[in-house]
């Protein structure tokens, strides 16, 4: 587990380290961390715009003593873990990066979600490392995708403190994503969180009109 | 507690003394809970969150402390390490293509400490074209130091047309 002040100082380090300016964008536990939603994190996901950048961070992590690790390809697709933009993974001790390229499984890191990214964390060492902290609504839609254990309490979590959720803007990112597997584990944990939340039918409508088409 | 206070609310709403109730503030305050406004002959105003304040000390906080051009922030943004400078704020307004931004820069450009620094920011963001635009304008209608030869020549080079959405109609009204 690392704490906000801990990946701070790492970041800062790793600003120090890279030989070009970066700029990517903080998903998951890093990214609610940022946000106050949490205190601690298992792993630092960060995802990339071109692969450059990301193999430029890699070299820097590396160089403090971070290690590769195969897990991430070896839960991808076997055609897709040897493309050159599957995910990497490096750890060192309780730590650990993983680190994308322009896709977060399913979901394409586009310009909208960039935009929509407005919480900036710079690091300013040697170069510029800057994060771009993922919007709420996008985070909601990263985390419906994923079945693991503690991503649907991560998304009460977000809408306890966020009550102001556009739903709207979720459900088109789903739908503009084309994929009908998004799409359904969104609707079905939409469906979950409306025991507790109120969510309009007019969203459940329009995932389920894309869902016809 | 939560909200804005001030220090009569704070001992009316938990039943403490004055003194109790600065020593609560100090005390909110070193955990980061507290932002703390006016004093002197302003009433002082307490801040007070649930979660950790977190200060912008980046792009805005230059621009509303240079410029007459008050933005706000369409961003949150947080700077750790070395301080976000001047001329780290220019090349990021400049990228924002926006015409409150590219104004904003132009009062910016008063307060330019590293040239040098400015220079190679430009560059690697290429962004001649419009600092050049930028700066002709500004010259043109408010007080701006000249800039060094080096600068000049070295955006001389850069002959890509290019249009800023900024006129001086909007500096003169700004200024």
């Amino acid at each position: 587990m690392i704490i906000i002040e801990d990946q701070n100082q790492l970041f800062l380090l790793i600003a120090d380290k890279i030989s070009k300016d970066i700029e990517c964008v903080a998903f998951g536990g890093t990214a609610m961390m940022y946000k106050q939603y949490k205190n601690a994190t298992k792993d630092i996901d960060l995802v990339f715009f071109d692969l450059e950048s990301r193999d430029e961070f890699a070299r820097a992590i590396k160089k403090l003593g971070y290690k590769e690790s195969n897990y991430l390809r070896s839960i991808y697709p076997k055609e897709k873990s040897k493309m050159k933009t599957a995910p990497l993974m490096y750890t060192r001790g309780d730590e650990r990066f993983d680190l994308f390229v322009k896709n977060i499984f399913n979901i394409k890191v586009n310009e909208s979600i960039r935009q929509r990214s407005t919480d900036i964390r710079d690091f300013n060492g040697k170069k510029l490392l800057r994060l771009r902290i993922l919007g709420d609504e996008d985070l909601i839609l990263l985390k419906a995708i994923t079945s693991r254990e503690g991503d649907f309490k991560d998304i009460e979590e977000i809408c306890k403190n966020n009550p102001n959720i556009d739903w709207g803007v979720v459900v088109n990112e789903a739908i503009n994503q084309g994929n009908l597997l998004i799409v359904i584990d969104l609707e079905e944990k939409m469906k979950k969180l409306e025991k507790e939340f109120f969510i309009k039918k007019k969203y459940f409508d329009r995932l389920y009109a894309f869902d016809k088409s | 507690m939560k909200g804005i206070y001030t220090l009569e609310k704070i001992q009316k709403e938990r039943d403490i003394s004055k003194q109790a109730a600065i020593n609560l503030i100090s005390r909110l305050r070193k955990k980061g809970f507290v932002k703390t406004s006016g004093g002197g002959k302003q009433i002082r105003l307490y801040k007070i969150s649930d979660k950790p304040l977190q200060e912008d000390n980046g792009m805005y906080s230059i621009i509303n402390k240079y410029t007459p051009i008050k933005l706000a922030p369409s961003i949150m943004h947080i700077v750790y390490g070395k301080k976000y400078t001047v001329e780290q704020t220019i090349v990021d307004c400049l990228k924002k293509n926006d015409s409150r931004h590219s104004l904003a820069a132009v009062f910016l450009l008063n307060n330019i400490r590293d040239w040098k620094k400015l220079n190679k920011l430009i560059i690697e963001h290429k962004l001649e074209s419009k600092f050049n635009i930028l700066y002709n304008l500004a010259r043109e209608n408010v007080r701006v130091k000249k800039m060094p030869a080096f600068f000049e020549k070295d955006l001389s080079k850069s002959k890509k047309k290019i249009h800023l959405d900024i006129n001086k109609f909007d500096i003169t009204g700004a200024r």
